[in-house]
């Protein structure tokens, strides 16, 4: 999966971001059509719900709205508007409301989010579930095992495996230096591995 | 090359090329280790999988949505909008600058009118009934004391010429020392008086074999002011001046027509000739010091004949007695001649002695009350 990493797209924000500082309503619109899918599924993918995604990835383009004189061009808009993303996806699971819904909706249900580690005593004898199951239930599973990560784990195999990008643009987006960004990576591969295996 | 090392390996690289090097020696080791060979195959099926997750698409009517929340304002928006409709126009940063100010002003206000709290008292003379127009003086030692208003040292009054005293600066602790001067000697004047009245002015004319009480307050109280007004202009010019002695002597001479028998007032008369003719001439209220004027004269003379100075006099009136305060400042060194000389005056109630050393510095600053009782 690649990014707005083409010119034509990266061209195109360039384009729509200087109407909109000229006062361009119609812009903006066209922004969010070209990266609402992509933002929607970051937001998916690291709150594992529709809904949460979609109010988030609402408040996304809200905040670009509000602050797109901030946009300096550093970077491209894509990293720009993912890095709103993942840091309205953290500040959402941190909130209380958001917590409040998860424990609601998933009461009864077996969660081993606490730690990042799914339950161990459920582990199937199966050589491997992802060999086993269909692609609609490797997708849920995976899911699965993502949401149980800690956040910041979550964020950067989502950022490096799922949308694909480079070590540079997910150091900007989240701020970490290589080496954290590299250790991070490798711990949240071996908790995602072991989540799925025990899955 | 062990598994750990490889599995570790494995997890750091991630779906990313490893260098050659690197490379060559985990397939020799994933060649000879079926474990490790599986791990490594199901970790690059999750990260297959990872990357060929499907891309779920935004909800239809996704840019309405966020249409409809860009033009429907937040909760801070219309918080804002209710603080503006509330303060007239100004927005939330006005509203909040207004609370602060409103803080602000309540923290000066309790800092500003806050009460210093009183340091504990620590001399306590034997004290006298307070006389009318009085404060509590607040001093290190004065809490309580009574020391009319008007005679509260100013910290800049001027220091007596040839002297090297003036009145500290801070507030020393000061003395409270009572002079009565004896009701008998006040009616043996009273009766000489009207054994031979002699008018001096308009205002005298009349014989006077026994004077109204009434009517001697109103003579010493004209007196009493006259005195004031004096010692204010004398002050101005400078204590010690010809000219301000020649003022006191004057108004003796007139309290002398008012209450002196004859020979006292043909005295007076003659020292005021003496005066002017530019003769210093003796204090005439020695001769009359069974009055409240008279011995606060004498007071002011023991004063500087002890090298001090007097910082106020104030004179009071009171139902049956004659007062008036005296401040005044004199070296220590002094303080006991100066003590001797009051005595010679009438009874004096003295301050401690331990009070007195307590006040500590060069001077000994008194307040000195001269009460008479009325006859």
């Amino acid at each position: 999966m690649v990014l707005a990493s083409e010119s034509t797209a990266t061209d195109l924000d360039v384009a729509d971001i200087e109407e909109l500082l000229a006062g361009e309503r119609q812009a903006f619109d066209r922004l969010v059509s070209r990266h609402a899918d992509r933002i929607f599924n970051l937001c998916y993918r690291l709150l594992g719900d529709r809904d949460e995604a979609d109010d988030c990835a609402q408040d996304v383009f809200l905040k670009v709205f509000r602050n797109f004189k901030q946009f300096r061009g550093d970077s491209k808009f894509s990293t720009w508007i993912y890095s709103i993303a993942v840091n309205t996806c953290r500040n959402r699971r941190k909130s209380a409301d958001y917590r409040f819904w998860r424990r609601i909706l998933r009461f009864g249900a077996d969660s081993a989010e606490e730690g990042g580690v799914l339950n161990p005593e459920i582990e199937d004898p199966a050589p491997s579930p992802l060999t086993l199951l269909t692609r609609r239930e490797q997708e849920i599973l995976l899911q699965k095992a993502m949401d149980a990560l800690p956040q910041d784990q979550k964020t950067v195999i989502v950022l490096r495996h799922v949308e694909g990008l480079s070590y540079e643009e997910i150091c900007q987006i989240t701020g970490y230096n290589p080496g954290t960004l590299k250790s991070k990576l490798a711990r949240a591969r071996q908790l995602l591995h072991k989540n799925l295996q025990s899955l | 090359m062990d598994c750990d090392q490889v599995r570790d390996i494995l997890f750091d690289a991630g779906d990313s090329d490893l260098p050659e090097e690197l490379r060559t020696q985990v397939q020799a080791h994933l060649s000879q280790c079926g474990s490790c060979a599986d791990e490594a195959a199901a970790l690059q099926r999750e990260w297959d999988a990872l990357k060929v997750l499907p891309e779920e698409k935004a909800p239809a009517g996704f840019l309405h949505r966020v249409h409809e929340r860009i033009e429907k304002p937040g909760g801070t928006q219309r918080a804002g909008k209710w603080l503006s409709s509330v303060f007239g126009g100004k927005g939330l940063v006005e509203a909040v600058g207004l609370a602060v100010s409103a803080v602000l002003v309540v923290v000066i206000y309790q800092a500003v009118t806050r009460e210093v709290p009183r340091p504990k008292r620590t001399a306590v003379p034997p004290t006298v009934e307070a006389p009318a127009r009085v404060q509590s003086f607040q001093s290190e030692s004065g809490k309580g004391r009574a020391v009319p208003d008007a005679l509260q040292p100013s910290p800049a009054a001027p220091a007596p010429a040839g002297s090297d005293l003036a009145l500290q600066k801070a507030e020393p602790a000061i003395l409270t020392l009572t002079l009565i001067i004896p009701a008998e000697a006040g009616r043996r004047h009273e009766a000489a008086r009207a054994a031979a009245p002699a008018p001096h002015d308009e205002g005298m004319k009349a014989p006077r074999s026994a004077p109204s009480p009434m009517r001697e307050r109103g003579v010493q109280n004209g007196l009493r002011q006259d005195l004031m007004g004096r010692e204010r202009d004398t002050e101005r010019r400078g204590r010690g001046d010809r000219e301000m002695q020649a003022a006191r002597d004057e108004v003796m001479l007139k309290r002398g027509a008012a209450s002196a028998p004859a020979e006292e007032k043909e005295r007076h008369v003659r020292q005021d000739s003496r005066l002017r003719d530019g003769h210093r001439g003796e204090v005439s209220v020695k001769d009359d010091p069974a009055t409240v004027g008279g011995a606060v004269e004498r007071i002011r003379k023991l004063v500087e004949e002890a090298h001090g100075h007097v910082a106020a006099i104030e004179p009071s009136e009171n139902t049956d007695r004659q007062e008036a305060t005296v401040v005044a400042e004199i070296p220590r060194e002094a303080f006991s001649g100066f003590l001797n000389g009051l005595k010679q005056l009438g009874s004096i109630q003295e301050a401690e002695e331990e009070a007195i050393q307590r006040q500590g510095g060069p001077t000994v600053r008194f307040s000195l009350q001269v009460t008479r009782p009325r006859g």
